[in-house]
């Protein structure tokens, strides 16, 4: 018998070291090092899209703070406290966002992830287990902050006379702002964890993500930081950062975070108690964190495996609405519209990112509504050439809500696509009820923002009602493109449905959908130039231009009517060859 | 009722399903044995539709599954070895569901999902969300899934995984019923003494080629092996002799 002599093993162990821990990471490190090694073509393809994107943003970022930080700098007198307070708000900006992100990813690195239950089981003492998921959740939780915080810094050090003293500052303080964040961030999610089952926690973690940025989004708005750019309303930028300060900040670890950034960027020596106070902290913080582990973390892992119904969900008031909502749709179509409604009103981690939307909605309003008085007096072709380019505006936005809700539709039936592949659904009909389940809500969505950004433009109602129906049609062109799209790259594997969104499918579909837009826009331009030319000459519209502004906007049909079929039809094939 | 004509499909290079040439009429349950990786699932996804054939033809009640695939799915119930459903519908929401994408709407499908449910015994827990059933419980949900549309053929994909006794008796007791009424069953399984029991003919796969099928007795004789004994005869034709021999030992 093969098991009759196992060999004598070594005595197992434990305690906890930091051996015991790298033990424990080492097969995260070979997945990965695995996946690099079996990458396709597909892949490295995906790779290179991101790294172009992250690099084109990463340089956006680069360059606004970096025309931000000149400005400032034309203003000695303000200068000092200008840039102390935009480094003290990135400081709190990065560790808030850590933080977040570090609460949401504990949850799935430490408590709901596969091979918890293989480890758990096995003779592995909880605080390594504990501390090589905490590498793990650091690493989730903090690359991309960690990325996008180079260009900013880099913009500080190449506006500062001592650029590798103050990249130098940002790395002994960035480090430890990340470890605090992170240890923080898992001690709440413990703590979270033994107190209420994992289905509560995830979707309390995730509503309470999405309620703190679009906290984050309506402060940051509402302050008005294009004042920054505007030299004429500094006075107001130091009410402003007044607003900002706050009597505790210096008890928070960015605060010592920015008193060694601007020692840095002057050039000074790094004052001794913030370095050590947040090397301290961030050593205090993760024994705080493994000892915490020693006690609850079991607790919390045991409860994760635990489930209950929803209660509000399965309202009879909620469920009645619904089914009269659907009740005039063909029975087949019913079926998967409610299935999806209710799968969407159920589930905290989609129906939250609705408060997002709204977000952006009013923010998108409340840009127009606090354009500068003096604009109602802008020449009229002014006005309605922005009233035109507010529809790529409008478009991009409409891009960037159908990328969550509509590319991300088709994956969303995760690993029970097998009930309606094996089912006598065509995938056609499939597909088109995804359409025409996306289309209604898109439209109300895209006519709110063309009609009232219109309104507080001023523009006209040849404008406005161009604009009207311009939008519906590059609506439908939208969502084609996305459920199309989303049928071409599925992924009916995750664990959150934001992954989707994220993937290089994703990707793929918003450049697809903005040059889609775009391609819309430059056809328009001719007849809307056309037109606004005779307004402001005051002179009809002669029968060639007519003809012109007919033969373009049937060309904006055609671009539209392609933007829906094409993809569709690349979907339905896509996906009816595809093998589950 | 189904009938598989030189069904082939390959990964690559590998040969999973090898020509495989099949037919089960109307009231036959068939099981469809085979070691591990013998290409037993690969089949039962080609036949479910999940999967496309290299090359070859499905039918399924006389329905080409690449030429009338919505007729012949029509006619298809399907049960997977995972019950992946929707975590988000209750139970009674999710046979609805079912009903509706094919085509069954009204009081009849009402009183049809009553009935169903009370079969698989989750009438207590129709109106809680599929997320906080167990295993077996989404098994037995699948099952009931599987009989909503009264499908002419139902394809089982391992049915005893994650079943208690009493779930498996209920299975066992249902599928017999179901043939005897004139449905086929085809139905892949490890556990040979439920195949045994419960089919009609079996048939067994190994590296992708149908090496034996038949009534308990013709296996028998074409094993050459006395006694009436599935485990005998699947171990004999699937060379697991050498296997046996070192379990004994």
């Amino acid at each position: 018998m093969a098991f009759a002599n196992p060999r004598k093993a070594e005595p197992l162990r434990f305690e906890f070291t930091p051996r015991q821990v790298i033990a424990l990471l080492v097969p995260s490190w070979q997945s990965f090092r695995n996946r690099r090694r079996s990458a396709g073509k597909s892949d490295v393809f995906r790779g290179l899209l991101f790294a172009f994107v992250g690099l084109v943003f990463g340089l956006f970022v680069f360059g606004g703070f970096y025309r931000m930080l000149l400005y400032i700098g034309q203003f000695a007198e303000f200068t000092a406290p200008l840039t102390h307070q935009v480094l003290a708000t990135t400081s709190t900006f990065i560790l808030t966002l850590l933080f977040a992100s570090t609460v949401v990813t504990a949850l799935s690195t430490q408590y709901l992830s596969d091979d918890l239950s293989l480890l758990v089981s096995s003779p592995i003492s909880l605080p390594a287990l504990y501390g090589s998921r905490l590498v793990l959740t650091a690493l989730q939780s903090s690359w991309m902050v960690v990325l996008f915080s180079i260009p900013i810094y880099a913009a500080f050090a190449f506006t500062s006379p001592a650029p590798w003293q103050f990249l130098g500052a940002a790395a002994l303080a960035l480090a430890p702002l990340v470890v605090i964040a992170v240890a923080v961030g898992s001690m709440v999610t413990s703590v979270l964890m033994a107190v209420f089952p994992a289905r509560r926690v995830r979707e309390m973690l995730v509503l309470l993500a999405a309620l703190f940025v679009v906290l984050l989004v309506f402060l940051i708005r509402v302050q008005q930081p294009e004042k920054l750019l505007n030299p004429h309303s500094i006075y107001d930028i130091s009410e402003f950062f007044a607003a900002f300060q706050t009597p505790s900040a210096s008890l928070l670890p960015s605060s010592w975070a920015t008193s060694l950034l601007i020692a840095g960027r002057r050039a000074q020596p790094l004052p001794f108690m913030p370095l050590a106070l947040l090397w301290s902290t961030a050593a205090a913080t993760t024994v705080l964190g493994c000892w915490l582990a020693r006690a609850i973390y079991y607790l919390g892992y045991s409860r994760a495996q635990e489930s209950r119904p929803a209660k509000f969900s399965t309202l009879p008031v909620v469920d009645r609405m619904l089914e009269a909502i659907t009740r005039p749709f063909e029975v087949r179509f019913r079926s998967l519209l409610l299935k999806d409604m209710r799968t969407f009103v159920r589930d905290a981690t989609q129906w939250s990112q609705l408060l997002l939307l709204l977000a952006l909605i009013v923010v998108y309003l409340y840009n127009f509504s606090v354009l500068p008085s003096n604009f109602t007096f802008a020449t009229f072709f002014l006005q309605n050439l922005f009233s035109f380019l507010n529809l790529g505006l409008a478009g991009f936005v409409l891009a960037a809500v159908a990328v969550r809700f509509v590319f991300t539709s088709v994956s969303a039936e995760g690993l029970a696509f097998w009930i309606v592949r094996s089912s006598p659904l065509t995938v056609d009909q499939f597909l088109w009820s995804k359409f025409w389940t996306a289309i209604p809500p898109l439209v109300v969505l895209s006519q709110i923002l063309t009609i009232a950004s219109n309104h507080f433009l001023g523009a006209t109602m040849f404008m406005t009602v161009l604009s009207a129906i311009t939008i519906l049609c590059v609506t439908f062109g939208i969502v084609g493109l996305g459920v199309g799209m989303g049928a071409i790259f599925p992924r009916f594997k995750f664990e959150n449905v934001t992954q989707i969104a994220g993937s290089a499918g994703g990707l793929l579909y918003m450049i697809a959908a903005t040059s889609f837009v775009a391609v819309v826009l430059f056809l328009e331009a001719v007849p809307v130039y056309l037109y606004l030319n005779a307004e402001y000459r005051g002179l009809p519209l002669e029968n060639r231009a007519w003809l012109i502004i007919a033969g373009t906007l049937s060309c904006v049909l055609v671009v539209n009517a392609l933007a829906v079929w094409l993809p569709m039809r690349m979907g339905a094939r896509r996906l009816a060859a595809m093998e589950i | 009722m189904i009938r598989l004509e030189e069904l082939a499909k390959s990964y690559g290079s590998h040969e999973a399903v090898k020509n495989l040439s099949l037919h089960v009429p109307a009231g036959e349950l068939f099981g469809f044995l085979g070691p591990n990786g013998a290409g037993k699932t690969t089949t039962i996804k080609m036949i479910a539709g999940l999967l496309q054939p290299t090359s070859g033809r499905v039918l399924l009640g006389g329905h080409d599954l690449k030429r009338e695939p919505v007729q012949a799915k029509a006619a298809l119930g399907f049960i997977p070895d995972r019950p992946f459903l929707y975590e988000k519908l209750s139970a009674n929401e999710f046979l609805r569901f079912i009903g509706g994408i094919y085509g069954f709407d009204g009081n009849g499908l009402e009183s049809r999902i009553g009935e169903l449910l009370e079969l698989v015994e989750l009438s207590h827990v129709r109106a809680e969300l599929i997320e906080s059933f167990s295993h077996g419980m989404k098994q037995r949900l699948v099952m009931a899934a599987a009989f909503v549309h009264q499908p002419k053929v139902l394809v089982v994909d391992e049915p005893m995984v994650g079943l208690d006794p009493k779930g498996a008796r209920l299975i066992k007791k249902v599928f017999r019923e179901y043939c005897d009424t004139g449905h086929t069953i085809f139905v892949s399984t490890h556990t040979l003494d439920v195949a045994q029991e419960l089919c009609d003919r079996i048939g067994i796969i190994m590296n992708g080629e149908l090496i034996a099928c038949g009534t308990m007795d013709e296996l028998e004789n074409h094993a050459k092996t006395e006694g009436h004994d599935l485990e005998e005869i699947f171990l004999k034709l699937t060379s697991g002799d050498g296997f046996r021999e070192s379990e004994e030992s």
